[in-house]
């Protein structure tokens, strides 16, 4: 299984890492970008399974990759995590399609209730 | 501003919102201190930028060098023997715990009929003019380690300015 982690932050894509780690995920292959744009070139690549995306970054944002990754032939499920919380936020993740929305800071069962139905 | 998001609310819901990252993204407590007029000595740190409701607002994490590192070796989950993070680490670092407090902020403040947007946060190394900007700050005592939390309003958005 591939999972893609895409973060401006060079720290958050090292503490989701750990984190997915923590959550029984460690084995997987686990792939990163630094923003959407990176992702997309990536994604054209290595075809991850599941995508995990911060919503505020440089180039492309969280919200501009869903989009582009909905509108594939066949999309894969993104999850965004992100510091992003606001009732308008949700809706507008939701509104494009997002397999989950998971606030910063996390904990890794929270990590692990977000992808478990995604993964199966 | 808004009526009932003061200056003053949203510097209690920046030291919540910190209090919150730190118990759970550095593992330790947080004790504040609201700063009484004036701002804390110059610093480094990371600034967020907020729009809420047309108000510029910007969120601040500062400390001295050792304090900025000890939150990214915290935050990264260093061990003792482990040398110091490189000064680009600890900028990306900070701003990212910068983030995660605006998030805080926004879950705090925002409502359905007043949007609070979260910028791209920036690592600021010296002093910031700030002049013009109506201020509020508190000292905190983060599990040892003396962090300045600092709200800045830069004023409304000027009608059909150019950006």
């Amino acid at each position: 299984m591939k999972i893609l982690i895409v973060d401006d932050s060079s720290a958050m894509r090292m503490i989701v890492r750990r984190a997915l780690r923590q959550a029984g995920y460690g084995d997987h292959d686990i792939k990163e970008a630094e923003n959407g744009k990176r992702a997309l070139e990536q994604i054209g690549q290595e075809r991850p399974d599941v995508i995990l995306s911060d919503w505020n970054m440089p180039e492309m944002s969280g919200i501009e990759l869903l989009r582009s990754v909905r509108a594939m032939s066949q999309p894969i499920p993104l999850g965004l995590v992100t510091s992003q919380s606001s009732p308008q936020a949700e809706q507008e993740a939701r509104d494009a399609g997002a397999a989950f929305i998971l606030t910063k800071p996390f904990t890794p069962e929270a990590f692990k209730q977000a992808l478990e139905p995604v993964l199966v | 501003m808004k009526n009932g998001n003061s200056l003053e609310s949203w510097l209690e819901a920046a030291i919540q919102a910190v209090t919150e990252v730190a118990g759970s993204a550095l593992a330790c407590d947080v004790v504040a201190t609201v700063r009484e007029g004036g701002l804390p000595p110059t610093q480094s740190g990371a600034y967020l930028p907020m729009l809420a409701a047309g108000d510029s607002v910007y969120l601040g994490l500062l400390s001295d060098r050792p304090g900025l590192t000890q939150i990214t070796r915290s935050l990264l989950g260093m061990e003792p023997a482990e040398s110091d993070p490189a000064e680009r680490d600890v900028a990306d670092a900070v701003s990212e715990i910068a983030n995660m407090i605006g998030g805080g902020v926004q879950r705090r403040l925002a409502d359905p009929d007043f949007a609070v947007e979260l910028g791209l946060p920036i690592f600021v190394k010296g002093e910031v003019m700030m002049e013009d900007l109506a201020t509020a700050s508190a000292a905190l005592d983060m599990g040892g380690t003396a962090v300045e939390v600092v709200i800045l309003h830069g004023g409304r958005r000027l009608e059909g300015a150019k950006s």
